[in-house]
């Protein structure tokens, strides 16, 4: 009954919420907005979890005194800062200037740093080998010239090259991958919803 | 650092247990060989270098490097012992080099023994000359040209002003929206969702600026979400750079910020079922969002005219697409970071979405089309500055390996 029970609930889940994409039934969609709700709390609680085992790690480290102690205090006071104005003052000025002056600085300069790592492995990266070096330089060469922001001023092929270049041999090749990942999805979603494959449950019960 | 194959916890070097699962770690835990300094696995009695002993049997923490000179050391006992009965040549091919020997004692020659043996393996290895040393990435001069060149660029674009010296063209994708927008009716509803942190925001930030201020000069009403956690300040951020040169309304009645959407697909699948089943409170007074006379005058998707998705990820515009425009027929506009634009142009070539822009090209574009510049130009330049770098870095690189 134990194995038994979470594959019925999975499964049954499954065909509700499947059957309500295909079908307009105001109660079975009554049923299947409860069970997406159902589904949002749970990972709301999937976070509140991960916050927890981050919380108890860090804990640890800092108690055993082990190596990266400085971060681990950093980490936790981010983190204890961040909750105590997150619950206290949510919507807040509080909240706003920390994600003004402190998250965004922070996380475009991660992205900004990216910068100097693209540029100094385009170096290598670009270097004729082989014939396909020779195919990845010439494509982005004319991507990184065509992405360039003003450049469709230059000359009206521009853009119509650019045009050209990204809805046909682009489209092409990536409607081509978007099939097999459809397919793929679709035969998996099928395994589980006809119990198949239950992915869901914990090496013991799939034993 | 050893991440356990069982949970992917990381754990300390020394920990012989996962500390989260329990699982075993032995294996991954090393000995460092007291004479060579050779990383052994826990369980080697041998170092596999200088074969040292690294422990007596039964002890798996002592190392030999601690033994003193005289002390007895137990030899272990022959790994192959239980074959010799089984195997008919077993006391042809397993004679045990060890059996019935004592246990031998660590004197000065034995001693003088090993020292020799661990000098001449630590020697640095031969083969180190042979094998190629791995390249970095740009030799060390270059490497720095090309950090100053990037700095100057950043400064520059900062410092320097720039005005366009051509006029630039829209694409039709890009001329598609501006003109979706131009043809709304005066109060239009518009939802638009901040889909990216701020990681992209040097990116996308231009573009949602020239998206929100033609939508707040035709005086269209907005209602403002995000799927991300980040994604409401990133909101916030062009709200206030837009209500700077713009009116966008009063709050509620002509704008309002409903707030992050937890639950991904599930989530957005919610919102179909109506803005106050997937938000009670608004995001900026935590207001019952049924008291805004904008929620009141457009409660669902249905009554809103277009959809705009400002997205980073094109996850984020697929969910969209297979989870409300699935359900709901609405006008899905996708305005995309210039990595996200490949992956949904067959959404876009279906006219599942009907406009799709990207990057900072298209907010130049964009901007050129309402009659102005793009709003925060010094992304444009910069970015522009960049990739100028790279197309010289490309042809420089070929350039200088002809040359040697």
């Amino acid at each position: 009954m134990r194995k038994i029970l979470p594959l019925i609930a999975a499964s049954v889940c499954g065909v509700i919420i499947l059957a309500n994409y295909i079908l307009k039934l105001p109660w079975l969609d009554s049923i299947a907005s409860k069970l997406l709700e159902g589904g949002m709390i749970l990972a709301a609680f999937a976070l509140l979890l991960g916050l927890v085992n981050l919380l108890a790690f860090h804990v640890r480290r800092i108690y055993e005194k082990k190596n990266g102690i400085i971060q681990s205090i950093v980490l936790l006071s981010a983190m204890v800062i961040t909750l105590v104005i997150g619950i206290v003052l949510p919507a807040s000025a509080e909240q706003s200037w920390a994600f003004n002056y402190i998250l965004y600085p922070l996380q475009a300069t991660m992205g900004a740093l990216l910068v100097f790592y693209a540029v100094n492995s385009a170096f290598r990266a670009f270097q004729l080998r082989n014939g396909a070096a020779v195919v990845l330089l010439l494509s982005s060469l004319t991507f990184l010239f065509l992405l360039i922001p003003f450049i469709s001023g230059l000359s009206p092929i521009v853009p119509a090259l650019r045009n050209w270049l990204v809805l046909v041999p682009l489209g092409a090749g990536m409607r081509g991958i978007l099939l097999g990942i459809a397919l793929g999805t679709i035969t998996s979603a099928l395994r589980i919803l006809f119990l198949g494959d239950h992915p869901y449950a914990s090496n013991a019960e799939k034993r | 650092m050893i991440v356990c194959p069982v949970c992917g916890h990381h754990n300390e070097h020394e920990d012989t247990a996962c500390t989260a699962c329990g699982g075993n770690l032995a294996h991954y835990v090393h000995i460092a060989c007291p004479i060579c300094g050779t990383q052994n696995n826990a369980g080697d009695l041998y170092c596999f270098r200088c074969l040292t002993l690294l422990r007596a049997e039964n002890d798996s923490s002592s190392a030999v490097g601690s033994t003193e000179p005289g002390e007895t050391l137990v030899v272990p006992a022959d790994p192959l012992a239980e074959l010799k009965q089984v195997l008919p040549l077993a006391s042809a091919s397993f004679a045990p080099p060890l059996a019935g020997i004592p246990p031998f004692e660590t004197n000065a020659l034995a001693i003088e023994q090993m020292r020799l043996i661990a000098t001449g393996t630590a020697e640095p290895d031969p083969l180190r000359k042979i094998r190629p040393a791995p390249k970095p990435a740009a030799p060390r001069g270059i490497h720095w040209i090309l950090v100053i060149t990037i700095f100057l660029i950043a400064l520059g674009s900062i410092i320097v002003p720039f005005s366009l010296p051509f006029e630039v063209r829209a694409r039709d994708s890009v001329s598609e929206l501006a003109q979706a927008i131009a043809s709304l009716p005066k109060g239009a509803v518009v939802l638009v969702s901040f889909d990216y942190s701020p990681t992209f925001a040097g990116e996308m930030d231009p573009l949602a600026q020239a998206i929100l201020q033609q939508l707040s000069q035709r005086s269209a009403r907005l209602l403002i979400m995000s799927t991300l956690p980040t994604g409401m300040g990133s909101a916030e951020r062009v709200l206030a750079e837009t209500r700077q040169q713009n009116q966008l309304g009063v709050y509620g009645q002509d704008y309002i910020l409903m707030g992050y959407l937890a639950g991904e697909d599930s989530g957005l699948r919610l919102l179909t079922s109506g803005f106050s089943t997937a938000y009670k409170t608004d995001y900026l007074h935590l207001q019952d969002i049924n008291s805004f006379p904008l929620i009141v005058d457009a409660p669902t998707l249905a009554r809103v005219q277009r959809v705009i998705v400002l997205a980073e990820d094109a996850n984020i515009v697929r969910r969209w697409v297979e989870q409300v425009l699935s359900r709901i027929p609405i006008s899905l506009d996708a305005a995309v970071s210039a990595s996200a634009e490949p992956s949904l142009v067959p959404y876009y070539l279906s006219k599942q979405l009907s406009s799709l822009v990207a990057g900072l090209p298209a907010a130049v574009e964009y901007a050129a089309l309402n009659g102005g510049q793009a709003a925060d130009w010094r992304y444009t330049v910069a970015f522009a500055g960049l990739l100028f770098v790279l197309i010289l870095v490309a042809i420089g690189a070929n350039i200088a390996s002809l040359v040697h």
